[in-house]
Parts: C-alpha cells; structure tokens; sequence
C-alpha cells in the first residue's frame, strides 16, 4: 500500500492545520469552559443591608448582590435611574401573582433575563454603582412606577410584550406592567 | 535505521487524528451528560407542577365537602402548601413567560387564599360567600387540570424535549417565534382566559391591582410648573442648573413629569426628579452623583434630612429607620397622625455623608396611600395590650401605631419594642381586638439605627 507523498507542501500544510486545531481545541477546553465556569457565588465588597425582616416571605438581607449583578448585566450601561428601574422591576415581579415569588425565582426563571441565560451575570462583579442602584431599589426607589417588564426597543424582542402597557422609557429601556 | 520523514509524518498525524477523536468522544459524552441532567432536571419540574396542579383540584374538591373545622385546617394548609409548589415549578420551566402567567396567576390566587382563610377564619367552617368562592376555582382547577392533562400527553408522546425546547427557545427569543410546548402550554392559558375575578384579604387579591393613589391633593400642573417644582425641589448642593429636561412622560397609577435637571455635562450630573400632573407633587427624586468618604455623623444626617423636609413643606413626619451604606444613609419616615403613627404613610430620604446634601427622596407609597384617616380610639388600653405579649420578652417602649395588612388594609395597633435575649422584635397588638397582628425582628444593627 503506498501513502500519498507526504512530504509535499500540502502534506505538512496538513500536519500543521492538525496541529494548530488541536492545540486551539486544548486550549479552549482548558481556557474557554474555565471562563464560564465561575458560578461560585461570591460576596460583594462588603455590602450588608440591614432591614426588618418581614415574616413572610422573603428577607432582602442577602440579595443585594445577587440583584447588583442582574442589574449590571441588564443595564450596565444604562443611567443611574434606568439601573435602580431595573432592579424595581425584579422586586416589583416578586409581589405579582404570575411571577415566582422569591428574588432567586425571579432571577433564575428560565428566559426572564438575557444576561442570565448567557451567564453574563457571573462574568465580573457588580460595580459600585450597580450595588447603589440595588440598594436603592431594595429600599423602595421605583423610577419605572411599578414595573414588571422592560426591554431595548432597538434589539429583536417578543413582540407580545408589546401588548403591555407601556409606563416609561429610560435610557434606551422601556418599561412596562 | 533511520525512520523516513514520510512515516515520521504519519505517525504524527495518526497520533494528533487519534487524539482529536478521543477529545470529541469525551465532548460527546460530556453534553449528552449534561443533556440528561438538564432534561431531568426540567422534567422534575413539570411532573412535579403536574402532580401538585392535581393536588390542588383535589384539595378545593375536599374543601368544599368537609363539614370539621379541624379537617378544613389541614386542607387549607395543604392547599396552600399545593398551590405554591405548583407555580414555583412551574415558573422553572423552560417556556415563554407569557404562555404560564395566567397559570401561575391562578395557583399564587389559590395558596394565598387558603393561607388567608387559615389565618382570618377562626371558626374554620367556610361562609357562604367563601364556599362560592373556593366552588368557583375548583371549576376553574378541573379545567386547568383538563388541560394541563393534554400537556401531558404531549409530553409523554415526545412532542417536546426540554433541552431541545431550550436551545429552541434560545433562538427563538431573538425571533419571537414559539417552541412545541410553548403552543401546548397556550392552550392552557386559553382555556385560563376568564379567570375568575378573586377579592379577598391577601397580597394577590385583585383589588390591590385596581387601587387608586389617594395622596394625589390639588389640581393638574403644567409641564412649565413641573419644571420649577422639580428646580426648586432638588438639593443640588449650590450648582447652578443649566437645562430642566423632560426626560419622560410616566403613564403609571401616579401619571408624572420626570424631568432631569442637569447641572454640568457628565451623565451623572443629573438628577432626575418625578412629579405628578396632578397636584405637582414630587414622587421621587435621585442624584446619582458619586459620595466620597463620610464625615457627618447618623445624627447630622438626620438633622439635615428633617431640614430638608421642613423647608420642602413636608410636615408632620417622624423618623423611624436609618441605613447606612456606601457613604449613603438612608432614612425612612413615617407621617403621625395625633398620637398614632401612620406607617403605610412613608417617605425616605437619603442624605450623602461627605457634605450632606440631600441625594435622594422617595414618595411613591405615601402618595398612594396618604390622606387624614378618621382613626377610631382604641378599644383595648396600652396595659391590656401588653399583658398579650409574650411574658418572656421584655418591653421596652410602646406607642400607637397604623399598620398595613397584606391587602394593603389598615389595622390600628399597639407597637411594643421588645427584646429577648440580644435580639430586638416589634410586636403590633391589634388596639381593637387584642390580637397579636404582627411580629417584626429587627436584623443585626452595625450599620442601621431604629429610631422609636
């Protein structure tokens, strides 16, 4: 049996290709799922808040930074007020009957939030203004009056959420209930 | 003998094929693991929602039957118990918000109405008017259950696969298009269209949906007043405003002017202030401008958010709670009415700790809730109260106090601040009946004070 001539361009062209394909397949196993994996939930910097606790059914003491990262993920680059509205709007979904009725069911329902779905959320940690904005709306800052929905109008979205009624606009986010 | 470059080069690059096959294979097996977590993971969920959705059929069928109080105790609780694992489940699974919400509006309905009647119905026989009520979702349950049978089946029949329906779902949110069980899961929601309208004494009554703001005094301001309102408002620490900016129109229950009053060119020099068109009232105000290290003290702040009140006109509140955070304190305030502290009436503030200009301002819940109250005196005596309180606790301090139920009622009460061992808890003694209506614990306090 003969081989094809390997020791032509194309033969080691070949081994080349080969090689630089298994090197980038290491690599972005060893890098790549490495990058994604950080779902450790961390601490914020020192960030408590202090409030009464209701008997029922949630306590906010430790959801500040969970929510600071939502918020970053959703509206980073958003103004100050469009943040604390998004925020508003997770807090606001906790006391409506057809949301789950826990800050983490919020978070966490399958879909609700982009950021979420693509682990953005745990790509870095939240920044000093996120967690304000967090604080601010755990304590009852509501720029979007009531919110339960927001959304980019410029990206592709559900076209039933604009069958809401639509409250505000803030930044480049619309708010709606 | 030397090997040729020739099978050097085979070698090598049978070695590197091998290798990537191996690499692909542990892959393979790496997904398909995950695949079936996931898949079983999702499938917990919709049986589980299933299992319990049934229950809660059940449970109403029951109620409505049993004639003892102790049995009707125990359902209500399960049914309350049902009712919520079925829409935390539920809420966990990978479809479309739009195509569970009524679902899930529904069973939230159901739990919170049976945790209300364990809690109001001391006689633990259901009135008449409860019995309609509980008839009437236990029609709508048959039909939810009807339905969700049929989502079954197409479940059982593979019609759907959840992590098929996810990765679906992934490219269909960008489309808006629907997955299989998104259209299994509509025809629930279809058939859930006339919900029955439930009003009864929890959070999720439909009531709380339909309330109107009652703070809203005087009379439709225009957008040129709103302007100054918001100008003459805002503690912007001596800048000079430069632009007053309608930033929006806000179409909520407090329809509102949000103007942005800019005081420099930087985003964060503007502060954004809410005020509703009827009545010019400020509903909220933020500045979001950054607050270096704190140097007032908890009490200066307080002193500068009580000026800031008194020379915005606002009278007659009282502090009640003050957070401190991120060189930021936050104070919330409760209005007193007579003797009797009003809580559903509250506003905060929040006062920056390195000069202590005023950043923050907060209305919403006392424009919704707001106006003179004829409070009826008490019908049960401080002293008498506080024999209800627990004989362990010790008490520290008592005053009158109205406090908001769930549904957002009113119910005057005694606030007793009372310790036991380290931790601090306020009891509200029901002033009328002497019922213990409601118990808060006060959380550690490093960074926050309780004013009483």
């Amino acid at each position: 049996m003969k081989f094809a001539d390997l020791r032509g361009r194309p033969g080691f062209l070949a081994a080349w290709a080969c090689l630089v394909l298994l090197l980038a397949g290491t690599a972005y196993y060893v890098f790549g799922f490495g990058a994604q994996r950080p779902f450790l939930p961390h601490t914020g910097p020192g960030v408590q808040i202090q409030k009464m606790a209701e008997a029922a059914p949630e306590t906010n003491s430790d959801n500040v930074s969970l929510l600071a990262r939502v918020i970053q993920g959703e509206a980073g680059d958003e103004p100050y007020d469009g943040k604390v509205a998004v925020g508003a709007v997770l807090l606001n979904r906790m006391q409506s009957s057809a949301f789950p009725h826990t800050l983490p069911g919020v978070v966490f329902q399958p879909y609700a939030f982009e950021s979420v779905a693509n682990g953005l959320i745990w790509t870095s940690q939240p920044s000093s203004d996120c967690l304000r904005a967090a604080i601010d709306a755990l304590s009852g800052w509501d720029p979007a009056h009531g919110a339960l929905y927001f959304w980019n109008p410029s990206k592709s979205v559900n076209p039933w959420v604009w069958t809401r009624q639509i409250l505000t606009q803030i930044g480049h986010q619309i708010f709606a209930r | 003998m030397k090997p040729s470059r020739q099978t050097v080069a085979v070698i090598a690059l049978a070695v590197l094929w091998g290798a990537t096959v191996l690499w692909g294979i542990g892959q393979l097996r790496a997904r398909r693991q995950a695949d079936v977590l996931l898949q079983n993971k999702y499938s917990r969920a919709f049986y589980e929602t299933m299992q319990r959705t049934k229950n809660v059929q059940a449970l109403l069928s029951k109620g409505l039957v049993s004639g003892s109080p102790d049995q009707m105790d125990a359902i209500l609780s399960d049914l309350w118990y049902n009712a919520n694992s079925a829409q935390e489940n539920l809420s966990q699974l990978p479809v479309s918000h739009d195509v569970v919400a009524r679902t899930s509006k529904f069973l939230s309905q159901v739990g919170d109405y049976a945790y209300t009647l364990t809690k109001s119905n001391k006689t633990r026989t259901l009135s008449d008017k409860d019995w309609g009520t509980m008839q009437q979702l236990y029609q709508t349950s048959v039909s939810l259950n009807k339905e969700m049978s049929m989502v079954e089946q197409d479940a059982a029949a593979g019609a759907f696969h959840w992590t098929e329906v996810q990765s679906g779902l992934n490219r269909q949110l960008s489309r808006g298009s629907v997955g299989s069980a998104d259209n299994s899961f509509r025809k629930v929601e279809t058939q859930l269209h006339e919900l029955p309208v439930l009003l009864y004494d929890g959070p999720f009554s439909d009531h709380i949906e339909q309330m109107e703001p009652q703070g809203l005094t005087g009379s439709t301001v225009t957008l040129d007043q709103a302007r100054n309102i918001a100008g003459d408002f805002a503690d912007l620490g001596g800048a000079t405003v430069q632009q007053k900016v309608l930033a929006n129109e806000v179409r909520g229950k407090i329809p509102s002017y949000t103007i942005q009053l800019r005081t420099g060119n930087n985003p964060s020099d503007a502060t954004t202030v809410d005020v509703s068109k009827k009545g010019g009232h400020v509903v909220s105000m933020l500045n979001p401008r950054t607050v270096s290290a704190a140097k007032l003290s908890d009490d200066q702040a307080l002193a500068r958010a009580e000026d800031f009140l008194r020379s915005r006109g606002l009278t007659g509140f009282v502090p009640t709670y003050t957070l401190r955070e991120q060189n930021v304190s936050t104070i919330s305030f409760a209005y007193k009415q007579g003797n009797v502290m009003v809580y559903p009436d509250q506003v905060k503030l929040q006062v920056a700790l390195d000069n202590g200009q005023v950043l923050g301002y907060e209305a919403l819940g006392y424009l919704t809730a707001h106006h003179q109250r004829a409070i009826a005196p008490p019908a049960f005596s401080a002293a008498e109260a506080r024999t209800r309180i627990s004989p362990r606790a010790q008490v520290l301090s008592e005053r009158l106090a109205l406090i908001p139920t769930s549904s957002k009622g009113e119910v005057l009460t005694y606030e007793f601040e009372t310790k036991l061992g380290d931790d601090v808890f306020l009891v509200y003694i029901n002033a009328q009946n002497g019922e213990e209506e409601q118990i808060l614990k006060l959380l550690n306090l490093p960074n926050g004070t309780l004013t009483i």
